[in-house]
């Protein structure tokens, strides 16, 4: 019954959030938002009895997350160097508690690219915004919620056969202001047949108290575009982070996306990906590093809906403490999609008794011509690799720092380009113990 | 160099290593032999610090210090080289790091400054041309996708770089044709010195054609059977090891 009464408090504090950001706007974007809002209303919170939602509970959201944070009247002094991409001249958008900050982005500009934030998209050609974002009817639980508070986040287009040069960067900082309250970014992509971009969704906090970013990226692939994609999940230690990836792909285009999720109490992502024109191929890679009682749900799903495409996905994960990971992959091939190559696989690293993983793969095949595999693992540290190590003079934590660290190395060593992957690996040795040491040996 | 006293040593409840007493000078080279079983490679995994491992009585001491108490990584950069029977696969360690990680932890212990990567690539591809070792595998992660006699040929140019007081070959052989094995008994044997110990632990005496034994010691049951010197080794190859329970049925009765 407590449960009960939090989600209740949860649903009439959004509702009184709601009202008073329906009370301006666009009369369109009004009945988006309040049609959104009523799914949310009809779906509600998601709790354990929903499959999808089944090792990862949301009261917590539920209790330390009232209202919707507002945008600050100033930038705040936030010193946003070590989040920043040295040497890769990215287009910079930068987000403070889901609002664009204009003074602290340098988006620069492209030729034949749009890179603005979504409040100004919507400014400037509603029209074209409505037909994206007006639609609601399949939207459920924390998306229903995302589009129930639709008001900023990037647009991002790429005309046909237009090569971005530089990659985009999407920074979203959660920072004191948005205590106990929720961050609803939105994030869309349109690329153009034969386009080439990167893109980097970056999320961290700032703050040491509860909050809520909860974030839906809508990407669409024409004919042959080719998009690199990497999430960063650096929410601060009290955060939540609920993102939803939405992929649809043409035919011939080619998706590579890397997440790498480190931190927030509570982290779930979402991973949808239709292969939806002949030709079309994706790449899911992910890792995922808890500790303390950290909870990381991965949930990926890849549709293969029509005949010859290709998909992989290898998701790694390092569980220490009492932390828990979870992860689910589904991958569907459809009646029709005769000639899928599909593989995925799964392995956990567990470094304590006390972590644990749920880990589910699942094939649904209906076509018969198809070449499918998939697997997961779950083990500890080599014993006999720490010795070899240690009898070659190696400390003992540097041997277990590195062996952990070169379980995720080689999904990292994928990255592109150079200073993204000097980023993640930084990143992960940071984690370690002694992995300033560790870098010496990779 | 090294001396053993009446060790004893199990894994659980079971006693592998039921007093066990060795001397090993300097410049001396030692070869432990004995069926499967009679814990060669206990004592050699022991020497070298792997855990796991119960010490019910007696001690080591190495130069003449108490050696047991040691974690392994001291062991290593103290001069204790252990040439594994299976060498790990670590993917993700490219060889030539660990190999400078390695020599470096070493240098360090001993006072002298830590080489630099030019300095080091030198000296590596001068003892890889000894082993007659292909370049490429510096480059390659440690040990994986080596073949058995690439695996040890990399033991023993880790050896050859790291230039131990003591080194311990634990089954080096196994699983190397006639070709590879002179390679590598000729990297010893260009190690042998006046101030080096070797410890090879072997289960075939073919080995010890090539690595010319000092002493010879059989084990058996946990206990040293029988000393002597190489001619021991070629008594064994004649007779098998039948003999060594024969004897201790016999001793028993």
């Amino acid at each position: 019954m407590v449960e009960l009464e939090t989600k209740n408090q949860f649903l009439s504090a959004q509702t009184q959030a709601h009202e008073a950001l329906c009370a301006g706007g666009e009369d369109w974007l009004r009945e988006t938002r309040r049609a959104a809002f009523a799914r949310f209303l009809s779906s509600g919170l998601p709790s354990r009895r929903d499959e999808d939602w089944k090792y990862t509970g949301v009261e917590l959201i539920a209790e330390h997350i009232g209202g919707v944070a507002g945008p600050q009247a100033f930038a705040p002094a936030l010193d946003l160097a070590p989040y920043q991409l040295a040497g890769a001249r990215p287009h910079l958008l930068v987000f403070i508690d889901g609002h664009y900050a204009a003074t602290l982005s340098e988006p620069g500009s492209a030729p034949g690219a749009r890179l603005d934030s979504l409040s100004n998209a919507i400014a400037k050609t509603p029209e074209r915004l409505r037909e994206q974002l007006g639609d609601t009817d399949s939207l459920r639980w924390f998306e229903a919620l995302n589009a129930a508070f639709l008001n900023d986040g990037a647009c991002i287009e790429i005309e046909a056969d237009t090569e971005l040069a530089y990659p985009v960067h999407l920074l979203f900082v959660a920072t004191t202001a948005s205590a106990a309250k929720a961050a609803h970014p939105r994030v869309l992509v349109r690329m153009g047949a034969n386009s080439r971009a990167r893109l980097i969704e970056h999320y961290v906090g700032t703050a040491d108290h509860p909050y809520l970013v909860n974030t839906v990226t809508d990407i669409h692939l024409d004919r042959g575009a080719a998009l690199e994609h990497c999430t960063i999940q650096q929410q601060g230690a009290k955060g939540y982070h609920v993102g939803s990836l939405r992929v649809h792909q043409a035919e011939d285009s080619t998706l590579s996306a890397h997440s790498l999720s480190l931190g927030a109490r509570l982290a779930r992502h979402d991973v949808y990906a239709a292969l939806a024109g002949q030709g079309s191929s994706c790449t899911l890679n992910g890792v995922y590093i808890t500790d303390g009682r950290q909870h990381i749900d991965n949930h990926t799903s890849i549709d293969h809906v029509v005949p010859r495409c290709t998909s992989r996905e290898h998701y790694k994960g390092i569980l220490a403490g009492r932390s828990r990971g979870v992860f689910n992959g589904r991958v569907q091939v459809r009646e029709q999609a005769q000639h899928t190559d599909a593989q995925q696989s799964n392995n956990n690293l567990l470094l304590s008794r006390e972590a644990e993983i749920d880990t589910k793969p699942q094939l649904e095949i209906y076509a018969d011509d198809v070449k499918c595999a998939h697997g997961a693992t779950v083990g500890e540290l080599d014993l006999d690799a720490v010795f070899y190590l240690r009898s070659r003079g190696i400390e003992d934590m540097v041997a277990r720092s590195l062996l952990t660290y070169s379980f995720v190395g080689e999904l990292l060593r994928k990255v592109e380009p150079e200073a993204l992957r000097r980023r993640l690996e930084e990143l992960v040795l940071a984690r370690l113990p002694d992995g300033g040491r560790v870098r010496e040996l990779i | 160099m090294l001396e053993i006293k009446n060790l004893r040593v199990a894994v659980g409840d079971k006693e592998i290593l039921k007093g066990i007493d060795l001397t090993v000078n300097a410049g001396e080279v030692h070869a432990i032999m004995g069926p499967n079983g009679s814990g060669k490679s206990t004592l050699a995994h022991v020497l070298a610090g792997r855990e796991g491992y119960e010490i019910l009585e007696g001690e080591v001491l190495y130069a003449g210090e108490p050696l047991l108490e040691l974690p392994a990584e001291i062991r290593a950069r103290a001069g204790i080289f252990l040439a594994f029977q299976y060498p790990v696969e670590i993917p993700g360690v490219t060889n030539i790091l660990l190999l400078k990680a390695a020599v470096n932890a070493v240098r360090k212990h001993r006072g002298e400054a830590e080489m630099d990567a030019m300095d080091f690539l030198a000296f590596v591809k001068e003892r890889m041309a000894a082993l007659k070792m292909n370049e490429d595998f510096l480059y390659r992660a440690v040990n994986q996708g080596f073949s058995g006699g690439e695996k040890k040929r990399n033991e023993i140019l880790q050896m050859a770089l790291l230039q131990p007081r003591l080194a311990i070959l634990d089954e080096t052989d196994s699983g190397l044709d006639i070709d590879a094995l002179k390679v590598v008994a000729e990297g010893v044997n260009q190690l042998r010195s006046p101030e080096r110990a070797f410890v090879v632990v072997t289960h075939y005496q073919r080995l010890l054609n090539y690595i010319v034994p000092d002493r010879v010691h059989v084990l058996a049951q946990g206990r040293v059977a029988r000393s002597g010197g190489r001619e021991l080794a070629l008594e064994l190859e004649e007779s098998g090891y039948s003999w060594v329970g024969e004897q201790q049925a016999g001793g028993a009765a």
